[in-house]
Order: structure tokens, then C-alpha cells, then sequence
């Protein structure tokens, strides 16, 4: 017979996966009822919240993968403790700014404020003293107000037509604070409190010596004169790094970061772990340092989504790849084997290669009708990124039928469409320079969808690939769109680079993963797939990424380094069992 | 590396015997004299991830009462990692020992009240 309580307990549990439920689920409804009081009716709102948390915590993988909450206890305080060094250092350059009459004459503050953002980065900073000095849920509390006030602050300064940060800082702002709300559930140790005291500070000043570093020998120049804005003093770097380059050193900073993380996972896991985790907030902050550094166009809604984009991407795969049954302990042989995670990346590569083409297309289509590009260069053949963009898309839908060899053959004759040169051009205009880096971004997801995708087409899961295609065309679009409409140059090298780095990361991955299995047949397969990937985002990188090198060279270092530990974490359990 | 208190409490109780749930809740919150009263989903959590890590594995399963009940053992690896965070806490434990019998054996310090006594001599 069922109690009204016991039904209650019941709909709570829905908060967890329907395969969890059917393992532990009527485990732990004799738990619940056990330790309820004779005559209870009601869940205790404490277990509520508790049962709630549980399941979206078993939903995230927490507990199902090793070394991941650890890693995230860890990134939680230090992405809060990066958050207020960093706000600090923005209200720092703000009222520097200010002083020395530098940035503001479009600006509209609040009273004393002279923009709304010191307001913003305040409560970030006592977000982060506050976990230092408070209790753990009075902290949370200052967090999570924090979070509001940054999201609060776009609208209110719409309609208070006020000046506030920049969308490139409000957004990794955003993500810092969810990483710091989920990754600090635990009661902060003395070493924590210690560690945040110390970090505060140490944030601030490595923030203010790369803004020395960054804005070294810069001169006030000409551009001043012809707004007539010259200043009575001469504006330092501190005043100079408001507005674009205090973001420009934040990713700075960050990358110092990931990097000191990713390095420190090799003793310690969980600082493997929570690199990972602040990829997140981290990747999209990075990759606004490409630009800058080549001095291009810059656009961060051109980069900042498509570092988030494959930030995600990254985290998702290595928690897919150290994944274990939470009721069983063990790796499940059916999830995840290594041909599935070739195939996957080579369904992933298609589909990019099929978005990103068919819209390089249509933006040099749409800006040559409206004027805004010209044909005068060499190699520039609207016609052909048509007939790319057809082969292409169709490759992609032939690689869902069930014919033997088909999805080669389509991926093959994509390739050489991409390859040979349409007449007139010749063949280092077409390769070289920066117009050939659509064609050579093509031919490395091109390969990687060549040789990841099986013969077989018993073994192309049809929904798979439909689902990876679609995920992929969305990354490209995310990627690629905002350059349609914001630079407005079918050529900007970045856009494309881009498009391909997530499917390339994903190949990276997948590729490093059938080389650790030197007996398997798959091995040679595996090792293209890497190579082409790599060769893309590291090794042939320089003359064509430029400025891209750097973050991306580092995306794919972070990603393999991961997958790597993971998989080696992985085999190691499934040795001892 | 340092175990969070409430997992080392799970390790402590399951080293004597196999426990199920409620069992495991009650022993944890005895050990610690209640300061530590662990959740239904914070615990299912706890022993899942001890689960996936080998600390711990699932024992027999029992039916009470028409409901399931599964009893959880400490592995090898749990008790060998039970063991080093003990004997590191019994070191903390023999260092801050330490140091107090000293602090004890030392001549107190003359306090500010003893200064005043000085002066007005």
C-alpha cells in the first residue's frame, strides 16, 4: 500500500535519470520513509532541496565520473576568486581612466559612478571576500545575487540608457559565477579561506602587470587629435586598458590559468578536472585574443560563441569518455568504444564541412549582390563555392543512406571539388594567403570525415549522424553568422578557421583515443584522423591561423591532455576489475 | 589527499560491517555525535561516487517490510585509503599535542594586568 508520503518521496525522485530510478530508486524510498517521523505527510523542505540537487547533480555526471566533483569543488572558488581579482582590476582602470580623463566623454554614469559597471564588478568582489569571510550559505547567497545583478544590468541600463561592461566581459562574468555557484556547495576549508585571501590579491596584480606588459610603448596618437579628445595628461596603461584591452588581459590571464591547471593535473587529477570545467567561462575569454593580437577587425561575437561552443563541446566529450554506471562502478562496454567515437568525429566533421561551405556561399553571394565585397582578387570564383557548397551538402545526405562506400565516395568527391583550382587562379593564390584558409580548413575536416566515417553502413547509426550533423551545422552557424552580418567579409580567415576547430578538436580526441590502442585494427585509422587534426591546429598552423595559433594550438593541447589522463584513468580501473 | 569529513564518516561506519542506507545514515550520525546528518540524495551521491572511485561496492540485498533494501562493504582500496587518512589525522592529531604540552610547560608570559601591578609599585 502506497502513503500519501511515500508518493510525494516518489515525484521528487523524478528529479533523477529513469535508469538511476529503476536501480535505486525503491533503495532509497525505504530510506526516505525510514527516516521520516511517524505520521509525516510531507517531505522536509531540506530533503526536498537535497533530493532535487542530488538528481540534477547524478543528470550532470558527478558522481558517475571520477575525480569530477572533486575537480569542480576546485574550480568553483577559483573561478570565484578570478571573477573579484578581476572586477577589482576594472574598477581599478575604470576611476584610473577617469582621473586621467581617458574613454568617457560618451559614457552616462550613475551619480559618482562613471559607468554602471563598478556596480557589476562590487558585487563580484564581495562575492569573493565573502567566501573567504562568511559562511558557506551566506556566500552563496552574495553569489547568486551577483549573478542577478549582471544579467539585471543589461536591461536596466537599456532602459536607463546608461553605459554598462560589454557583452565579451558580462557574458564569461556570467559563466565564472555559475562555475563558482555549482562548484561551492562545500564548506570552505581554512586552506580555501587562505587560498582566496592570498588569490584576491595576487588576481589583481598579475591582472595590472600584464596590462604594463600588454599596453607597453603604446602612443596616444593621431586618432585622438581627429576627435579632438586630447587629453591634459598622457593616459597610462592602466587608463588605456579601458575598455577593449582590460578584456584583451583578462583572456591573458586566463589562459596563464588553464594552462597552470592543465600542467598541475599531471600530479593532482582534480586540477585536470576543474581546467575543464573552466574552459567554459575560460575558452570564450581566450579566444577574444586572436583578434586583438593580429590587430584585425575586431568582433567579439564573432569568436566568443565559438569558444563557448567548443568549450562545451570538450568538457561534454570528456565526461563522455570517463563516464562509469553509477550503480554498477564499472565503464559500460557498450557506451563510448572507440569506433563509435571515430565515427561520431567523422559525422561531426561532415556536417561542418556542409554548413560551413554552404554558407560561405551564401554570405559572398548575398555580399557581392549587395556590394559590400569585391571579385578582383585571384581565386575568387563565386561559381565554385557554389558547386563546393553542393557537393558538400549532398555528401552529407548520401552518408545517411544505407549504401556500402557511398559516404566515402561523396566525402572523396567533395574533397577534390575543394582541391582543384578553378581556372585562372593558380595554385599558391588559391592555398596560400588568407583566402586559403576556407579550402584548407575544408580539406582537414574533409579527411577527418574521409576516414572516420565507416564503410559499413550498418555501422553509421543513422540518428547519430543526423544529430551530430544538425549539432555541427549549429556550431557553424553560430560561428560563422555573426561574421555575415557584423564584418561583413566572406574572406575573414577567423570565421572559417573556427567553423572547423570544434570538429577538429572532436577529431583530435577521438583520433588520440584509437592510438592508445596499438593492437586494435583501428589504430591506422585513429592516427590520420589525429594527425589531420592536429596538423590543422598545431603543426601547419603558423604561416596560415596567425593570430588563431595560440588559443587554438592550446584547445587542442587542453583537449588531448585530457582525453588522454581520462582514458588512461578508464583503462587502468578496467585492468584492476 | 584529504577526504572530505562526511565521506571519511561513510568509510568509518562500513569498515566494521556492511550497512544499507538508513543504517549507514544513523552510524554516520552516531559517530559524529550529530554534528553530521547526512540527506537521502546527498548520501546516494556520496555512495555512488565511492562506487565508480572502488571505495566501496554493493553487498547483499535483503526484502523488508515488501521493500529493497542493498547493503554496501568497504573494498581493499577503501580500507587502505581509510587507514593512510587516519594515520594522517592521528599524525595532525600527535603534532597539536605536541605543541600544547609545550605551551603548557612554558612560563606564562606576564599579561597586561601584571604591568599595571608594576607600575603602580
Amino acid at each position: 500500500m502506497e502513503s500519501t508520503l511515500e508518493r510525494r518521496y516518489g515525484r521528487l525522485l523524478l528529479t533523477y535519470p529513469a535508469r538511476y530510478r529503476q536501480a535505486r530508486g525503491a533503495e532509497m524510498l525505504d530510506t526516505l520513509l525510514r527516516s521520516s517521523r511517524p505520521g509525516q505527510r510531507w517531505p522536509s523542505p531540506a530533503d526536498a532541496v537535497d533530493l532535487i540537487a542530488g538528481g540534477l547533480r547524478n543528470r550532470a555526471g558527478l558522481s558517475a565520473v571520477p575525480g569530477l566533483a572533486r575537480g569542480l569543488a576546485l574550480a568553483g572558488p577559483i573561478a570565484l576568486t578570478f571573477a573579484g581579482g578581476l572586477c577589482a582590476y576594472l574598477i581599478i582602470v575604470e576611476f584610473t581612466a577617469v582621473a586621467q580623463g581617458w574613454g568617457h566623454d560618451r559614457h552616462r554614469g550613475l551619480g559618482p559612478l562613471p559607468t554602471l559597471g563598478p556596480i557589476v564588478y562590487g558585487t563580484w568582489v564581495l562575492a569573493a571576500a565573502g567566501r573567504v569571510a562568511l559562511p558557506r550559505l551566506a556566500s552563496r547567497w552574495i553569489i547568486a545575487a551577483a549573478l542577478l545583478v549582471t544579467v539585471l544590468i543589461v536591461p536596466a541600463a537599456h532602459t536607463a540608457e546608461l553605459t554598462r561592461p560589454s557583452l565579451p566581459l558580462l557574458v564569461p562574468l556570467l559563466l565564472l559565477g555559475l562555475v563558482a555557484l555549482a562548484g561551492t556547495a562545500h564548506d570552505a576549508p581554512r586552506r580555501e579561506r587562505v587560498g582566496g585571501a592570498l588569490g584576491l590579491p595576487v588576481t589583481v596584480g598579475a591582472l595590472i602587470g600584464l596590462t604594463y606588459w600588454h599596453l607597453r610603448g603604446v602612443v596616444v596618437g593621431t586618432a585622438l587629435v581627429t576627435h579632438e579628445l586630447v587629453p591634459e595628461t598622457v593616459p597610462g596603461p592602466l587608463a588605456l586598458a579601458y575598455g577593449g584591452s582590460a578584456v584583451v588581459v583578462a583572456g591573458m590571464a586566463m589562459l596563464v590559468l588553464l594552462v597552470g591547471l592543465t600542467v598541475a593535473g599531471a600530479w593532482h587529477r582534480p586540477a585536470l578536472w576543474s581546467a575543464a570545467v573552466l574552459l567554459v567561462p575560460g575558452l570564450p575569454l581566450v579566444a577574444l585574443l586572436g583578434p586583438e593580437i593580429a590587430s584585425m577587425q575586431y568582433s567579439a561575437w564573432a569568436v566568443m560563441p565559438a569558444g563557448l561552443a567548443a568549450a562545451v563541446v570538450v568538457l561534454a566529450l570528456a565526461i563522455r569518455l570517463a563516464w562509469r554506471d553509477p550503480v554498477s562502478g564499472l565503464a559500460p562496454a557498450a557506451r563510448g568504444t572507440t569506433e563509435s567515437a571515430l565515427s561520431s568525429a567523422g559525422s561531426f566533421a561532415l556536417g561542418t564541412a556542409a554548413a560551413a561551405s554552404v554558407l560561405v556561399w551564401l554570405t559572398h553571394r548575398y555580399e557581392l549582390a549587395a556590394g559590400y565585397a569585391s571579385c578582383d582578387w585571384p581565386g575568387c570564383a563565386p561559381g565554385r563555392e557554389f558547386a563546393v557548397a553542393v557537393t558538400w551538402a549532398l555528401a552529407a545526405i548520401v552518408a545517411v543512406l544505407p549504401i556500402r562506400w557511398a559516404a566515402r565516395v561523396a566525402v572523396a568527391g567533395a574533397i577534390a571539388v575543394t582541391m582543384v583550382p578553378p581556372p585562372g587562379a593558380d595554385f599558391r593564390t588559391y592555398f596560400g594567403g588568407p583566402f586559403g584558409r576556407p579550402q584548407l580548413a575544408l580539406l582537414a575536416v574533409g579527411v577527418v570525415a574521409l576516414v572516420g566515417l565507416p564503410a559499413d553502413p550498418a555501422r553509421r547509426a543513422v540518428a547519430r549522424l543526423g544529430g551530430l550533423g544538425a549539432a555541427a551545422a549549429l556550431c557553424a552557424v553560430v560561428t560563422l553568422a555573426p561574421a555575415w552580418w557584423e564584418i561583413g567579409t566572406v574572406a575573414n580567415p577567423f570565421a572559417v578557421v573556427l567553423g572547423a576547430a570544434t570538429a577538429l578538436v572532436i577529431g583530435l580526441i577521438a583520433g588520440g583515443r584509437a592510438m592508445l590502442e596499438p593492437m586494435s585494427p583501428l589504430w591506422a585509422r585513429g592516427a590520420v584522423i589525429a594527425l589531420a587534426s592536429s596538423a590543422w591546429l598545431g603543426v601547419a598552423g603558423p604561416p596560415y591561423l596567425g593570430a588563431w595559433q595560440a588559443p587554438l594550438t592550446l584547445a587542442g593541447l587542453v583537449a588531448l591532455v585530457a582525453a588522454g589522463a581520462v582514458w588512461a584513468v578508464v583503462r587502468a580501473r578496467a585492468a584492476a576489475a | 589527499m584529504a577526504v572530505q569529513e562526511p565521506t571519511f564518516l561513510i568509510l568509518t561506519a562500513l569498515a566494521a560491517r556492511p550497512l544499507h542506507g538508513y543504517g549507514l545514515m544513523q552510524r554516520v550520525k552516531e559517530l559524529s555525535d550529530s554534528r553530521v546528518q547526512l540527506r537521502t540524495g546527498t548520501l546516494y551521491g556520496a555512495l555512488d561516487r565511492l562506487m565508480v572511485e572502488g571505495l566501496i561496492s554493493g553487498d547483499r540485498e535483503e526484502v523488508v517490510d515488501g521493500r529493497l533494501r542493498r547493503y554496501y562493504r568497504l573494498t581493499d582500496d577503501g580500507a587502505a585509503l581509510l587507514a593512510a587518512e587516519a594515520e594522517r589525522l592521528q599524525h595532525n592529531v600527535d603534532a597539536a599535542r605536541a605543541s600544547l604540552r609545550q605551551r603548557a610547560a612554558r612560563p606564562a608570559r606576564p599579561g597586561l594586568g601584571t604591568t599595571f601591578a608594576i607600575d603602580h609599585v
